[in-house]
C-alpha cells in the first residue's frame, strides 16, 4: 500500500516535470463554444473537456521540447479568417516562449 | 594583369572601403543598368557592365582618368564602384553643367532620371533615353517648390542631387503643417503605449498650430469623436492624398539616408518601414533633449481600426535640430559656474575621447580617399573645361559608403545623448534647483513609476488565473480567450468569423502580458535569492516550503490541457 502511494506520488512529479520542460500552446476555434466558455455579467468560465470542445475545431498545436525540438499540428486546408487566427496562435506561442523563457531566468537568478 | 599593376600603383587598388558586393553594385541597380531580379544572372551583369563601360568611354572619360583599372568582364572594380557613387550619389557630390541630351541613354542621363525616381517624378525606367516628359518632370519638380526656389531646370537637376536637403527644403516649403496617414494591422509590435492620447495630440497641436486646417481635420476626424473610433472615411481619403504618398517617400529616404531603412522606397508605410521608423524616432527620441521628455507617443499614434497617424513635423524638427553644427565649444560648454569645465572631468573626457577616436577614423579613411579622388576631380574638371563640375570636397568615398554613413550618424546621435547626459549631471552637480535637474530628476521618477507599473502588470498576470480575454465592445461577452497554465502552457479558443481588429487586439494583450512577466519574474527571483541569503542555512528549507505552498496555491483549477487527454 505504502508502495503504490510512493509510486503514484513520483508518477506525479514525474509528470510535473514533463509539464515543466515542455510547451504546449492549443488554439482552437468554432461558430458554437458556447460549451467552453460562458459568461454572465460578474463571471467568465472556461472549462475544456471531451464534451465542451466537441464542436470546437483543432486550429494549430505547437509542442515544444526541452532541446527546442518542435512539433507543429496545422489544421489545413485553412481559410481567410482562420489564416487571421493562426497569427493569434502564433502570437500565443511567442508570448508562452518568452514567458517560459522569463521563468527559467528566474530560476536560474535564485540559484547562482 | 602584370601590366595592370605596374601602371596602377598597389596603394589605389587596396583602397577601397570594405563594401559588399551588392553594394558594390548598388548605383547599376539604381542608374538602371541591371534589374535587381537579373543580379544573379552572370550572363546579364556581363551585358550590364558592357554598357556602363560603353557609355562611360562616351561621356568622355578615359580609363586612366579614374587611376583604377576596369574590372574583370563579370565584376565591378573598386574604382569603378568608387566612380559610380561620386557621380550617382545622394549627398550632393556631382553638380550638372547642362541638362542630358534628350533622345539619348548616357551615363549623365541615368543620372538624372534617377534622381527624378528617387524623389517621385520619375517613371522609374533610368535605361530608356532622356526625354520630354523628363523635362516636364523636371519643371513639375521646379513648379512645386515657389519660383524663387528655382530658376532654371539645371538648378531643379542639382538641387535633387542632395536628396536630404531637398527633402529638408520640400518639409519646409510645402510640408510644414501636415500629417501622415497610414494602415497597418501590427503583428507583434505592442500598441497600447502608442493609442492615440493627450502626449501625440499636444505635440502635433504643438508642431502645426490650432489654426492650421489640418489640425482642424485631425481634431474633428479623430478627437471629438462620440463612439471613440476615428472617422475612417476621412482617414482613407487623406491616405489616398498624392501629398500622403510623397511624405512616406520622403520619411524612407531620410532613414535610407541615416542607415535605418534599406530597401526599395515605395512610398508603402508597411511593417518594415514602421520598423524602420520606430527604430529612428527612438534615435532621436534618446538624442534630442530640446523637449523636456520627448517621447515616442509625441511622434507616432494608433487611432483605431488599423488605422495610424505620425506627426512627421514634429520627426523633421528634431532632425533638423540634430543636423545644426555643434563646435566642440559647444559640445563641452557648461554654465557658468556650474562645474569647472573641465576635460579632466572623467565623465566629460570619456565623450572627449569618444570624439578624438572618432575623428582618427575619419583622418585615416580621408588620406586614402583623396589619393584616388584627387585623379578624379582633375579628369572631371578637364572634361567639363569648366569648374562647375566637382565633387564635394572631404572624404566622400568615406560619407558614400552606406555602411559608414549610417554608423557615423548613429555614433553621433549617440554621442549627443552622452553629452547631454553628462550635462545634465554636471549641473546636477551645479545647481540644484535649476529648472533642468528638476526636469532631470522628474524623468528619472516617471522611468521608475513606468517599471513599477510594468512590474505591477506582471505581478496581476501571474498570481491571477492568467487568462486573457478579449470581449465584445457591445455585448462585453469574451470572443477570444488564451487560458495560460502556471508552466505557461496555453489554450487559445477563438470564435469564427472575428474581425482582424478584435485578433490584433488580442496579440497584443498576450505579447503585453508575457512582457511584463519577464520584468515581474526576475524580479521574483531577486527577492527569493535575498530571502535565500537573509534566512541563512537553517531557513532555506522552511523558505523552500514556503514557496512551493505559495505556488501550489497559484496552481489552482484544472490545467485545460491535461484534461483534454
Amino acid at each position: 500500500m505504502a508502495n503504490e502511494k510512493i509510486k503514484e506520488w513520483l508518477q506525479k512529479v514525474n509528470e510535473g516535470i514533463k509539464d515543466a520542460v515542455t510547451l504546449d500552446v492549443t488554439t482552437l476555434t468554432g461558430d458554437d463554444l458556447k460549451g467552453v466558455i460562458t459568461f454572465d455579467e460578474t463571471t467568465l468560465r472556461f472549462s475544456i473537456t471531451k464534451d465542451s470542445i466537441q464542436k470546437a475545431t483543432l486550429l494549430a498545436h505547437t509542442h515544444i521540447e526541452i532541446d527546442q525540438d518542435t512539433l507543429l499540428f496545422i489544421k489545413s486546408p485553412l481559410s481567410e479568417s482562420e489564416k487571421g487566427i493562426l497569427d493569434v496562435h502564433n502570437a500565443a506561442a511567442k508570448a508562452a516562449i518568452e514567458a517560459r523563457h522569463a521563468f527559467v531566468k528566474m530560476i536560474a537568478e535564485i540559484v547562482t | 594583369m602584370e601590366e595592370l599593376e605596374a601602371l596602377f600603383p598597389a596603394e589605389a587598388l587596396d583602397y577601397a572601403v570594405q563594401i559588399s558586393a551588392e553594394n558594390q553594385w548598388q548605383f547599376m541597380l539604381d542608374l538602371g543598368y541591371l534589374a535587381k531580379e537579373n543580379f544573379s544572372r552572370e550572363e546579364d551583369r556581363v551585358k550590364a557592365l558592357h554598357d556602363f563601360r560603353k557609355e562611360y568611354h562616351e561621356a568622355g572619360f578615359k580609363l586612366h582618368h579614374i587611376g583604377l583599372p576596369f574590372g574583370l568582364n563579370h565584376q565591378l572594380s573598386e574604382g569603378e564602384a568608387h566612380f559610380l557613387r561620386k557621380l550617382a550619389g545622394i549627398e550632393g557630390q556631382f553638380n550638372f553643367e547642362k541638362l542630358p541630351e534628350t533622345g539619348r541613354t548616357s551615363l549623365f542621363s541615368r543620372i538624372a532620371k534617377m534622381r527624378l525616381d528617387l524623389l517621385g517624378f520619375g517613371s522609374g525606367a533610368n535605361d530608356l533615353p532622356f526625354s520630354f516628359a523628363d523635362i516636364k518632370a523636371l519643371d513639375d519638380a521646379g513648379n512645386w517648390f515657389s519660383k524663387k526656389k528655382f530658376s532654371t531646370r539645371i538648378e531643379v537637376l542639382n538641387a535633387m542631387g542632395d536628396t536630404g536637403d531637398f527633402v529638408q527644403r520640400a518639409w519646409e516649403e510645402l510640408y510644414r503643417q501636415d500629417i501622415v496617414y497610414f494602415k497597418l494591422i501590427p503583428t507583434v509590435q505592442p500598441i497600447d503605449e502608442l493609442e492615440q492620447g493627450k502626449h501625440f495630440s499636444r505635440a502635433l497641436w504643438k508642431s502645426i498650430g490650432e489654426d492650421s486646417k489640418t489640425w482642424k481635420a485631425y481634431k474633428k476626424a479623430v478627437l471629438d469623436r462620440n463612439d471613440g473610433d476615428p472617422d475612417t472615411k476621412f482617414l482613407q481619403s487623406q491616405i489616398a492624398r498624392p501629398d500622403n504618398s510623397r511624405m512616406i517617400r520622403f520619411i524612407q529616404l531620410m532613414l535610407q539616408s541615416c542607415g535605418a531603412y534599406t530597401e526599395e522606397i515605395d512610398e508603402d508605410l508597411g511593417p518594415v518601414t514602421y520598423d524602420a521608423l520606430i527604430d529612428a524616432v527612438y534615435l532621436l527620441d534618446k538624442a534630442d533633449d530640446d523637449d523636456d521628455d520627448p517621447d515616442l507617443r509625441e511622434y507616432i499614434a494608433y487611432l483605431g481600426q488599423g488605422y495610424w497617424a505620425f506627426n512627421q513635423a514634429f520627426f523633421f524638427e528634431a532632425a533638423a535640430r540634430l543636423n545644426k553644427p555643434e563646435t566642440d565649444a559647444d559640445l563641452f560648454k557648461l554654465k557658468a559656474g556650474v562645474v569647472s569645465s573641465e576635460p579632466e572631468d572623467e565623465e566629460m573626457s570619456f565623450y572627449k575621447r569618444f570624439s578624438e577616436e572618432f575623428g582618427k577614423l575619419q583622418q585615416k579613411d580621408k588620406e586614402k580617399a583623396d589619393k584616388v579622388q584627387a585623379g578624379i576631380l582633375n579628369v572631371a574638371k578637364k572634361l567639363a573645361g569648366k569648374e562647375e563640375v566637382h565633387f564635394m570636397g572631404f572624404a566622400d568615398s568615406f560619407r558614400s559608403s552606406r555602411f559608414f554613413k549610417g554608423l557615423k550618424r548613429f555614433f553621433r546621435l549617440v554621442g549627443r545623448f552622452f553629452k547631454r547626459i553628462f550635462n545634465k549631471l554636471a549641473e546636477f552637480i551645479g545647481e540644484m534647483k535649476d529648472r533642468n535637474v528638476l526636469n532631470f530628476v522628474q524623468l528619472i521618477f516617471r522611468k521608475a513609476g513606468d517599471a513599477l507599473r510594468v512590474l505591477g502588470e506582471g505581478l496581476r498576470f501571474l498570481f491571477s488565473d492568467r487568462k486573457i480575454y478579449t470581449k465584445d465592445s457591445e455585448t462585453k461577452a469574451p470572443l477570444v480567450i488564451t487560458d495560460f497554465t502556471m508552466t505557461f502552457d496555453a489554450v487559445t479558443t477563438v470564435q469564427a468569423g472575428l474581425s482582424p481588429e478584435v485578433l490584433s487586439e488580442h496579440m497584443k494583450h498576450c505579447l503585453r502580458s508575457s512582457r511584463s512577466l519577464e520584468t515581474v519574474l526576475v524580479f521574483i527571483g531577486k527577492v527569493i535569492h535575498f530571502l535565500l541569503l537573509l534566512a541563512g542555512p537553517a531557513g532555506w528549507f522552511k523558505l523552500a516550503l514556503e514557496i512551493i505552498r505559495i505556488f501550489r496555491d497559484i496552481k489552482k483549477g484544472v490545467d485545460p490541457v491535461r484534461t483534454v487527454k
